[in-house]
């Protein structure tokens, strides 16, 4: 009662995590701006990590914007749309941030086509909108970890089969540089309001939170304004890094704990972010399928910074080419500056989870390789007090660097969620992110091969 | 060099289409692409600062003597580790780099000892180095890997070996200093005992120097016996501001150290005549609160301080995480009052921290933090030491 009545309005925080660095003026106040496409775009066939969707054109056949070219119908397999109107020119690879010879449909671009015709009758069960979902192609949005990149329509249907009381939508943007979807609150609150509201009242959940950083004074004045009389509760959250995270989303909002390998479902509660549910929304209202990518265009060797709506398949040669890069430019990050992946090279294409675009110089760039020389470990404790989910790096990065597999998997190193604050403090400068990730991939597969061998 | 990194996973890099005066990327390794300002070198260097503040209390009480002492003992300990890094094999060695831990291992030598010693025999700094580089360090395997602070098992390997050359000093011997004074209590009382008065009122105002000299002490001060770390409290504390704010020392082991040092303190009993006095921290002599003051000298008296401030909050040494930081000191604390009250050892401090730098693989393992989502695992797999095992689902 006591800890209620401190709580009040004041939702408290996680243990660990920092407040890093927030670099979000340069962008913050600019409105969004669609990218014009270039001449040739390559749309990826793919949204998550090597599962690739059957392209449904032929070369030389025309294609109109929202049409579907590639059909996907499972978790990690979903549909992919032109966002052009143009001509298949041909079925062919392309390399995306994330991995390289990807399938893909190349389009010759012939002009930026019509907004989708809005849908016959609004989606009155919730089986009707994870159908519309599915049409329309939507991922969750963010990392791998963070369950980027997995169909929504299947997310929801889950969501139906099982009680779900919470639907958190997440506005925290805890990721420095990151600010598209602020933006979006802004520039699109009444329709995040109202999708919300319809989730809510289609997934019959009890409450509907919204997450935003509580630093952000007026926003959260302002949505709290609108949110008045209807089911969304504005959750006005410290903003330290990660607490954008699902997993801390749900312990900071319900106290409660996402079980060992278990999702987000598994404590009666549904995570989407602000930019999911916009385009649900706009799938749900007028059948719009998901063909552009918004992400915020940042860093210090950019001339024009700000939050773009950037067609699907788009190179980054050619992002650049409106952005401007400054001489200075030293590397190109896809996502944010702790758990985004460099660019390999300006050849790659725009993703459905290339949630921004980071211009780095020399200058403002220190990862490890450019900190310092690794070293011993020092004990020093601070990824231990950092971990936002209590591991202990330092032994899971010990027994991976032996490649002690079982003793990492009893360290709990599949909990990790990939944030990349260990590495982020480590004065030593080791990759602790980098090996525990790969033990989590490793164990991943281990499992996979498991399951397939019973 | 940075330009040469292949990316882990994407060696089969295809052929790229560059356009002239288009900017070359690194080729970049995995995230994260920032870094936090802290690195190894960088921490090493601000120990080096903190200790300087306490070595230069020492330069003004000492002069050429303290900078004598200073000099040979880093001198050794850089000697030692720059023979150490090219003789031994980097798997065994993981070697001090470039990042002034010699210097900072030579210097904190040099403040653990008392002048007159190195005076008398000046293979004392050589030896104390030797030992906190060679045998400390080294065979523990290099930064990182030892389990007893360096410095600390070189104080002691010294006093042990030079048993007669500490014990010849001046005042080594003398019941009055802070912590012989001190520790006279626990033991016999009888010079201090007047009718009507207080052991502890006739030790602090006839036997006792004053309080003010373990802050800022001065070479006619009976506690000089102890050296440049006798009692250098104010300089101590600066140290610790720095090292607090820096981040390389953590608040809690500090305070919990300290709180828990005055509370033994309080407690334990002294004797008057012949009968034991317990709560001696709580007596009131004719209006004075002598029991106060007489805790404040067991404060900032002695070695307590410099061990709290420069010694136990070393990382490798100490506990990972700040709750097991917060056991750590309040061992420390506890058992460093209880040696100097009941031990027959002279450097009660240095066994203390001895003593909990062996427990510390223990505190590590009891101390973990909670991970995400485990509760019922961890609950289910509780033993009645140790916790977590892991959910075979
Ligand atoms: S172990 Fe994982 S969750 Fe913990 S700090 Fe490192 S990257 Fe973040
Ligand atoms: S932050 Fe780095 S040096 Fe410190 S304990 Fe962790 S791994 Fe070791």
């Amino acid at each position: 009662m006591l800890q209620r009545l401190w709580r009040g309005n004041r939702f408290g925080t996680f243990r660990g995590g920092l407040f890093l660095p927030e670099e979000k003026r340069r962008t913050r106040d600019r409105a969004i701006e669609s990218l014009p496409a270039p001449a040739v775009l390559r749309v990826p066939l793919v949204s998550h990590d090597g599962l690739a969707v059957e392209a449904c054109v032929e070369p030389g056949r025309a294609v109109s914007r929202g049409e579907r070219i590639g059909r996907g119908d499972h978790a990690l397999k979903v549909s992919v749309h032109s966002p052009v109107d143009g001509v298949v020119r041909s079925i062919t690879t392309c390399d995306t941030p994330e991995a390289f010879d990807v399938p893909c449909v190349e389009i010759d671009v012939r002009g930026p086509g019509e907004a989708h015709a809005a849908a016959a009758a609004e989606p009155n069960s919730l089986d009707d909108l994870a159908a519309r979902v599915a049409q329309a192609g939507i991922v969750a949005q963010g990392s791998i970890a963070m369950g980027g990149g997995i169909a929504v329509a299947s997310r929801l249907r889950d969501a139906a089969t099982r009680r779900c009381e919470h639907l958190i939508i997440n506005a925290m943007e805890s990721d420095p540089c990151i600010t598209s979807e602020g933006r979006l609150l802004v520039e699109r609150g009444d329709g995040v309001m109202a999708g919300a509201a319809r989730l809510a009242r289609l997934l019959a959940v009890r409450h509907v939170w919204l997450a935003v950083d509580r630093a952000k004074r007026s926003l959260v004045a302002d949505l709290t304004a609108r949110a008045a009389g209807g089911p969304v509760r504005v959750a006005p959250l410290v903003n330290k890094y990660p607490q954008g995270d699902p997993a801390l989303l749900v312990q900071v909002l319900l106290r409660r704990e996402i079980p060992y390998r278990g999702v987000d479902l598994d404590v009666s509660a549904l995570v989407l972010d602000v930019g999911t549910l916009v385009a649900i929304e706009s799938a749900a209202r007028s059948g719009e399928p998901l063909t552009h990518r918004l992400a915020t265009v940042s860093g210090d060797a950019v001339e024009r910074p700000g939050n773009y709506r950037i067609p699907l398949g788009m190179s980054f040669r050619d992002v650049l080419a409106h952005v401007k890069p400054t001489p200075t430019l030293a590397r190109v990050i896809a996502g944010s500056p702790l758990t985004g992946v460099a660019v390999p090279h300006l050849d790659a294409v725009v993703t459905k989870r290339t949630t921004a675009i980071l211009l780095l110089s020399r200058a403002s760039l220190r990862d490890l390789r450019t900190a310092a020389a690794p070293e011993a470990c020092t004990r020093c404790g601070w990824c231990v007090d950092d971990c936002p989910v209590g591991l202990d790096p330092s032994a899971i990065h010990a027994a991976a660097e032996r490649w002690f597999l079982a003793r990492a998997e009893r360290l709990y190193a599949d909990v990790c969620i990939g944030c990349g604050l260990c590495s982020y403090v480590c004065p030593s400068s080791l990759p602790l992110t980098e090996s525990i990730l790969a033990v989590q991939r490793s164990l991943r597969t281990a499992a996979e091969r498991e399951t397939a061998h019973e | 060099m940075t330009d040469t990194f292949a990316m882990p996973g994407h060696e089969s890099v295809p052929p790229v289409r560059r356009d002239a005066g288009e900017p070359r990327l690194l080729r970049a390794g995995p995230p994260p692409h920032w870094h936090g300002a802290g690195t190894v070198r960088s921490a090493s260097w601000t120990w080096v600062a903190a200790a300087l503040v306490v070595a230069a209390f020492g330069i003004v009480t000492w002069g050429r003597t303290a900078v004598g002492m200073i000099a040979i003992s880093v001198a050794t300990a850089v000697l030692t580790e720059a023979v150490l890094n090219g003789v031994l094999p980097r798997r065994i060695w993981a070697g001090s780099g470039s990042s002034g831990q010699a210097v900072l291992t030579g210097l904190l030598v040099a403040l653990t000892l008392p002048p007159h010693v190195c005076l008398a025999d000046w293979r004392v700094p050589v030896v104390a180095a030797l030992l906190a580089s060679g045998v400390g360090r080294a065979l523990a395997g290099g930064y990182g890997n030892y389990l007893w602070h360096p410095v600390a098992l070189a104080r002691v390997g010294v006093e042990l070996l030079f048993g007669a050359a500490f014990a010849s000093q001046p005042g080594a011997d003398a019941p009055f200093s802070v912590v012989g004074g001190l520790a006279a209590l626990a033991r016999d009382a009888t010079p201090f005992e007047q009718p009507g008065r207080s052991v502890l009122t006739v030790l602090i105002r006839d036997y006792m120097p004053p309080w003010g000299q373990t802050l800022l002490p001065t070479v006619a001060a009976p506690e000089a016996w102890l050296g440049p770390l006798g009692g250098y409290a104010v300089g101590l504390v600066v140290a610790a501001l720095l090292l607090v704010w820096r981040g390389h020392v953590r608040r809690s082991c500090v305070v919990w150290t300290m709180a828990a040092a005055m509370l033994t303190a309080m407690v334990l009993p002294i004797y008057e005549g012949g009968e034991p006095l317990w709560f001696p921290g709580f007596v009131i002599d004719a209006g004075l609160p002598v029991g106060f003051v007489y805790v404040l000298y067991h404060l900032t008296g002695g070695e307590l301080l410099f061990v709290v401030v420069l010694l136990a909050g070393d990382s490798v040494s100490s506990p990972l995480t700040s709750r097991g930081q917060r056991w750590f000191g309040a061992g420390l604390g506890v058992l460093t009052i209880m040696l100097r009250r009941y031990g027959l050892v002279g450097s009660a401090g240095f066994w203390a921290l001895l003593a909990m730098n062996t427990l510390v693989p223990l505190i590590n393992w009891r101390m973990k933090r909670h991970i995400y989502g485990t509760r019922d695992a961890s609950a289910r797999g509780r033993r009645w030491l140790g916790r977590g095992r892991v959910p075979t689902a």
